[in-house]
């Protein structure tokens, strides 16, 4: 997580940050359960849709990280690459579930209106 | 009051932008797909549109091509946030008179300060942020 790009989106309001980070978490759990039944299906474009907006909101809050993986998702489908999308999408989700991690410790391990470190 | 339209599928885009926007003056409305968006110009009039390029029923390339072949927004500053464009997009976006910025790189307070000059632009004041033919790649370098 790169709090900088964090902060900038949330213009330095703290509070508005955790609720962007809550968002964020929020929208990725819905986006992993389109991609695992647009995989299931063998939908490609669904898949490369689902994985194209999970990058931008990934790049927006400052998951880099994350975000690169989705991008690489989003290539794989566009390709046709099935056999390389459940690894893909495995390390997606690992990399998100570091990043509630990180917001955790980040953002809401503080008690009262808190500050960015 | 300055108008500002958001065509952009993604709820974190829209809040983010709604936010700096409406705090730097704006009145903003927010699109989720390019039929919306579509309406929006024509019920809204925006001063200026954020356009994202990947959209659930149409691309941004097909979607400036409808906007600009209507005379009223044949010069409707538009400013291209993208997660990630090919090259055929940028290519066709550039023949739109548009500016490009890569979400990646992107500082909100940048993107508000360039459809702001955009916005001067248009109206025959600023400097050259959006002119036609040329796309503008602004914004910070992408950290990963």
């Amino acid at each position: 997580m790169n709090i900088e790009i964090l902060r900038d989106a949330a213009s330095g309001d703290f509070a508005f940050a955790r609720e962007l980070a809550r968002e964020y978490l929020d929208f990725m759990a819905v986006q992993f359960r389109l991609l695992h039944q647009a995989l299931e299906g063998g939908a490609t474009s669904q898949i490369e849709h689902a994985a194209h907006l999970a990058m931008g909101s990934s790049l927006t809050c400052g998951a880099l990280q994350a975000g690169a993986l989705f991008r690489r998702l989003e290539h794989a489908a566009r390709e046709g690459r099935l056999d390389a999308l459940p690894a893909l999408l495995a390390a997606a989700e690992d990399e998100v579930a570091l990043e509630r991690q990180r917001l955790h410790e980040l953002l809401f391990s503080r008690a009262g209106p808190g500050d960015f470190p | 009051m300055k108008r500002v339209l958001i065509i952009d599928d993604d709820p974190i885009v829209q809040r983010v932008y709604r936010r700096h926007f409406s705090d730097d003056g704006f009145e903003v409305r927010v699109a989720s797909d390019g039929a919306e968006g579509l309406h929006e110009v024509q019920a809204f009039n925006p001063d200026a549109v954020l356009l994202d390029l990947n959209m659930p029923d149409t691309n941004g390339v097909d979607w400036l091509k409808e906007v600009r072949a209507d005379p009223r927004f044949a010069r409707l500053p538009v400013l291209v946030l993208t997660a990630g464009a090919i090259g055929w997009q940028v290519w066709a976006a550039s023949h739109s008179d548009v500016a490009f910025m890569f979400k990646a790189g992107a500082v909100p307070k940048d993107v508000v300060r360039a459809i702001n000059d955009a916005i001067e632009v248009a109206a025959g004041r600023g400097g050259p942020v959006a002119r036609a033919g040329v796309v503008r790649v602004i914004g910070r370098t992408p950290r990963h």
